[in-house]
């Protein structure tokens, strides 16, 4: 993922002179929220499957320890083998011990955006062991040597020609065709040797259940059933809070997730893996690891407001509705997690890095985000909250602090008050076109880079009151 | 030394939630969908109906016929995909209804999922055009099958072949998910269910619709009433 150490707002410069980039997020945005909205209206009662959504979520990450180890003995019990990481270091050494004790040459993974987190595809090539995204979306970012820009259709940046052109290198060949289905066929033989000849598969997952040890994922394309059924050994990893209490509840997200994230009913595969392969069954792993990790998730478990971003189900929902994704797209955002969902948990997963701490201004507090959450997380709240946490810090810039003290000391008496506001009056003047601020102030060029920001009137509230009041009694009497 | 890792880690997570580890299993403020949602009554025929709806609509092929209709149709399908090679479960409802010999008629090979060598009959089911299994459940709301891996249930018969039929009794059809799911919670999870929703698909490159990626692209749904 970028490291760049540049400020959300450089980035966001650099996407907004993207057209393509705009053009592509938005027509996909559009057509996933429409779809949302639509198979949401078909459900029915969908404010009360929210609610539900929310209670479930709620209720396993404020009780993340006893479900947790309820997970790991149900995991045994069927054979499977679990570990507790705490750092993203040692989740990624934990793979790379399994793959160097099954010999493995080449690991075919199905899309999981906490592997992202890991690095895990970088670490297994230094180690000399192939990994293959199989995910077409992913497989292509991978080709391209970049990071998903969208956390359930990470390929949205790429166009047509764009993917044609990467197969067409990756092939030695001079030309393909950029007809999706030719450019899916092209991806679907490829990947099918991939799948034949991986010695181990690993997944994401979307939900673990907690009574009965399994791990659950939603695909589209098959790729999660093929890497779960044909490579030797399977291991799946998963953030430590992406559980259910028990298989009933999966069928409360079977119905929020699919629908917030594309507008499915139900994606064309729901997945339900528990244990390796039993005795008798000729397909599926010898094998099933499932790795818990941490990775910064625990620090967020203290504060009870944030704690709620841990109730997130990946769906991306509130990306496709939010006005600043759909300008500037997901690599702006400069981590793992993009759209306000990524504003909110970047910062937090990465707390003591302070390039990461100007993600909460990349909204406009719109609330968009939080009417679309499936299980209604206030990510709009969450924003504020960081930003007041920022302040807290002293992460803020000389001016606005500078410009907050003389704010609190004008507002803390009428006197100072009413001086300041007739000195403000009089000190635009020179700025002034027809009662509007236009020129580029070094201070308020947020606001007057774009549009013009009314001015002060000269005459005061409680100047014009005395008069009024006259008028007002005159009216009376 | 691994177990306790493990404790570590959830007596980290005991303590930044500020209380200690519950002595009890927790109480569940709601538990799944609530009860209503799944009667003890329903009419098969509707859900029947649901199904092949739902099935049609995601591009698929559902169809409710006699056994004699069934061997008919197969026989249609497999000549209209030009299969040679089709590999099948090793379900007694498959051998009910004969499907060997109808298949053998077209002059295609037939092979079902039996124990055995692992590479060999993973490498046949990979060259099969056709994959036919049974569904354990058909879920009527959602146009979904439900498929439970076990011996001769092989997860790969209706995963490679980019063709796949499914031929099951209209006795095994549910309206909704909450049906498999209380069946699996009740008598066990297989070590793979899946859930299986019209063919498989793709939006990935420029949110455009495409029909068969990984899995099969072609997908019929045989609902058997004798």
């Amino acid at each position: 993922m970028s490291a760049e150490r540049s400020t959300i707002k450089e980035r966001a410069k650099e996407a907004l002179k993207d057209d393509y980039l705009r053009g592509a997020v938005k027509s996909t945005t559009d057509r996933l929220r429409t779809n949302k909205l639509a198979s949401q209206e078909a459900l029915g009662n969908w404010e009360w499957w929210r609610e539900r959504g929310r209670q479930i979520r709620a209720h396993v990450v404020a009780n993340l320890d006893y479900y947790l180890s309820q997970l790991a003995e149900n995991v045994r019990q069927n054979g499977g083998h679990i570990y507790f990481c705490e750092t993203g270091h040692e989740a990624v050494k934990q793979v790379i011990e399994i793959a160097k004790r099954v010999k493995a040459r080449s690991v075919v993974k199905s899309k999981s955006m906490v592997s992202e987190e890991l690095h895990l595809n970088h670490a297994l090539e230094q180690e000399g062991i192939e990994a293959v995204e199989t995910d077409l979306g992913e497989y292509i970012i991978q080709l391209a040597k970049e990071g998903p820009s969208h956390i359930i259709a990470p390929s949205i940046h790429k166009n047509r020609h764009q993917v044609a052109e990467l197969f067409a290198e990756t092939d030695g060949k001079e030309f393909i065709p950029s007809d999706t289905q030719t450019l899916t066929a092209f991806a679907r033989a490829k990947l099918r040797e991939k799948f034949m000849t991986g010695e181990i598969g690993v997944t994401g997952c979307n939900f673990a259940i907690a009574e009965t040890g399994s791990v659950c994922l939603f695909t589209n394309e098959g790729n999660g059933r093929m890497v779960t059924s044909l490579p030797k050994v399977h291991i799946a990893i998963m953030g430590m809070e992406r559980i259910l209490p028990t298989v009933e509840d999966l069928e409360v997200m079977m119905n929020l997730l699919p629908r917030a994230g594309t507008g499915q009913k139900l994606t064309s595969y729901v997945s339900i893996i528990t244990g390796p392969r039993k005795s008798g069954e000729v397909d599926g792993p010898e094998e099933f690891h499932l790795l818990v990790v941490d990775n910064g998730r625990s620090e967020i478990l203290e504060d009870e407001d944030f704690r709620q971003v841990l109730h997130c189900i990946r769906c991306g929902a509130c990306l496709n509705v939010c006005p600043v994704y759909r300008q500037i797209g997901g690599h702006a955002y400069g981590w793992v997690y993009p759209g306000p969902i990524g504003a909110v948990i970047t910062p937090l997963l990465n707390e003591r890095n302070d390039q990461y701490q100007d993600l909460p201004y990349a909204s406009s507090l719109c609330a968009a985000c939080y009417e679309a959450c499936p299980v209604k997380i206030p990510l709009h709240d969450l924003l504020v909250k960081l930003r007041a946490r920022n302040v807290e810090k002293g992460r803020t810039s000389r001016w606005e602090k500078l410009s907050f003290r003389m704010y609190r000391h004008a507002f803390r008496s009428p006197k100072r008050y009413r001086v300041a506001i007739r000195l403000a009056s009089r000190l635009q003047k020179p700025f002034l076109r027809h009662g509007f601020i236009q020129a580029q102030l070094p201070i308020l060029n947020g606001w007057t880079g774009a549009r013009d920001l009314r001015g002060f009137s000269g005459e005061s509230f409680r100047d014009r009151w005395k008069t009024l009041q006259n008028v007002l009694e005159k009216d009376k009497g | 030394m691994q177990k306790s890792q493990e404790a570590a880690f959830i007596e980290r997570i005991s303590r930044k939630l500020g209380r200690p580890f519950p002595k009890e299993k927790p109480e569940q403020p709601v538990r799944g969908v609530p009860s209503e949602w799944m009667p003890d009554t329903f009419d098969t025929e509707q859900a029947c109906a649901a199904f092949i709806a739902n099935w049609t609509a995601l591009t698929g092929k559902a169809v409710l016929l006699t056994p004699d209709e069934l061997s008919q149709q197969l026989q249609e399908v497999i000549g209209h995909h030009q299969a040679q090679q089709v590999i099948r479960w090793d379900d007694d409802f498959l051998e009910e209804m004969n499907i060997d010999e109808t298949v053998r008629r077209t002059g295609a090979e037939i092979r079902s999922w039996k124990e055995g060598d692992r590479r060999e009959l993973l490498a046949y089911a990979e060259r099969c055009q056709v994959g036919i299994t049974s569904a354990d459940f058909a879920i009527g709301e959602t146009g979904t099958l439900a498929l439970f891996a076990g011996r001769g249930k092989g997860r790969s018969v209706s995963l490679l072949p980019p063709v796949h039929i499914a031929v099951f009794p209209i006795e095994r059809l549910v309206p909704r998910m909450t049906y498999v799911l209380t069946y699996a919670a009740k008598h066990g999870m297989s070590s793979s269910l899946n859930f299986i929703t019209g063919p498989s698909r793709t939006g990935d490159i420029e949110g455009d619709l495409s029909i068969g990626v990984h899995g099969p692209a072609y997908v019929y749904a045989f609902i058997v009433k004798k």
